[in-house]
């Protein structure tokens, strides 16, 4: 195929609906690192998002707002910006007294570091939750990884049809402008990138990636060490675990 | 005009994007505000459009927002374009959602993650989504014959392959092929888009 028949296959690749011929030949081109092509499918991106700006315009709930926000553990501002005024108004005075009490910006700052932490916390647990809700599901299948090993990674893998969660001890951090990027490995073909995540300074990591999980065609989930933007493809493992059939 | 609306809302303080993005990647707790009231709208548009259902549509807006959240850190600040990475993360979150509902395998999901990817996002023209380039895409759409306008939603809002669409269209492979380049050389055609070459 040349350049100009490629031409046509960049847009329905970046749009993910490319198959069969068509597809494999412009992957094995792409695979050749040719730069006309990146370019290519650059320009198409920019080109289909543009699509995602035709839909009709309707309207969420107000309660979706104060959810999303609620979501990483942040309280919202309110929507009715008068009872917000006048509550942030009562509030001023009633704090205003306080802080007035108060000798220096020290003060100001460790309640700022608390507030900081508390929000933390908040969205700590909120992810916690998620983690426990997709545990619970009864689909879920668990894989454990690394027993027996001098210096582990160890863990467990958690799989269900709706996603691929993972509790991990002794992974020490990424470093410096890298990250962990977890991989579904299919039985046949090449993996499948499925999110990217850190290790705490402990080497803990709790990781929830959402999304549809072909079960009876993955055979094992993978981690690696890539650059802090991820990669098309694994360039180094970890770990990997297998799922049983 | 309310079919603008959302896109309002996205485009207003659109100078102030990269200082969106800095204090989005330092946890600015009203970043994510800032990101929901400026997005929020038009995200939800795209994502009831592919799933039509409203409590679908909202839990998906809430994993489309923290899964940006969670990935902005890796976010170019200065060339960087939001608008359109939150609508692509909606698009395969929706697309996702649609798939483990109908029971659908999970097909390019490779590429549905590369072209999710922040590093993607980069060096899109100034106000790529502005109103005027809106507003001819619109009309452009509205002129493509029913054939067209409907492979052009199952590929964007369902995902579907272009095999997946013969045979949900009862149609041959060749004709289906023939109306996605005819629908996509035209719409490009008229929004002044050079082929995608480089």
């Amino acid at each position: 195929m040349t350049h100009d028949e490629l031409r046509d296959l960049y847009e329905l690749y970046v749009l993910g609906v490319l198959d069969g011929e068509e597809k494999t030949e412009l992957e094995q081109h792409l695979a050749t690192n040719c730069p006309q092509c990146a370019a290519g499918l650059r320009k198409a991106l920019r080109f289909t998002s543009m699509l995602g700006t035709l839909p009709e315009a309707v309207e969420p709930s107000r309660e979706l707002r104060r959810r999303v926000l609620a979501s990483v553990g942040l309280e919202p501002k309110s929507g009715r910006w008068w009872l917000g005024a006048l509550a942030g108004l009562s509030a001023c005075l009633s704090i205003g007294v306080v802080v007035l009490t108060l000798d220096d910006t020290r003060r100001k700052d460790e309640l700022a570091t608390v507030q900081t932490q508390l929000r933390q916390t908040a969205s700590d647990r909120s992810h916690m939750e998620e983690v426990l809700r997709f545990l619970n599901e009864p689909e879920t299948k668990q894989v454990v990884f690394g027993e027996g090993q001098v210096q582990p990674p160890r863990g467990r893998i958690f799989v269900n049809p709706r996603g691929v969660a993972l509790i991990a001890a002794n992974l020490p951090p990424a470093g410096a402008g890298k990250t962990y990027e977890m991989w579904l490995v299919p039985k046949t073909g090449a993996p499948l990138p499925a999110g990217l995540f850190q290790s705490d300074a402990q080497g803990n990591a709790l990781y929830l990636r959402t999304g549809a999980v072909d079960l009876s065609g993955t055979k094992a989930i993978a981690v690696s060490v890539e650059p802090a933007a991820g990669s098309q493809t694994p360039t180094t493992v970890v770990f990997a675990a297998g799922l049983s059939e | 005009m309310f079919f603008f609306l959302p896109l309002l809302a996205a485009l207003v303080d659109g100078k102030d994007e990269a200082d969106l993005i800095r204090r989005l990647q330092a946890r600015d707790p009203n970043a994510l505000a800032d990101l929901y009231d400026r997005f929020g709208r038009l995200t939800y548009a795209l994502i009831f459009r592919i799933v039509r259902n409203a409590a679908a549509a909202e839990d998906l807006v809430q994993e489309t927002f923290l899964r940006v959240w969670n990935r902005v850190q890796a976010f170019d600040q200065e060339k960087g374009a939001l608008g359109p990475w939150i609508l692509a993360v909606a698009r395969n979150r929706s697309i996702d959602y649609l798939r483990s509902v109908d029971g659908r395998m999970a097909q390019n999901v490779f590429e549905l993650e590369r072209m999710e990817q922040p590093s993607q996002f980069t060096d899109f023209e100034n106000e790529i989504m502005n109103l005027d380039r809106v507003r001819i895409l619109k009309e452009a759409f509205e002129k493509l014959t029913p054939n067209q306008r409907i492979v052009l939603e199952l590929a964007y809002y369902e995902g579907l392959s272009q095999t997946e669409m013969a045979a949900r269209m009862k149609q041959p492979l060749g004709t289906v092929k023939t109306w996605v380049r005819t629908a996509l050389k035209t719409l490009r055609e008229q929004l002044g888009e050079a082929a995608a070459t480089a």
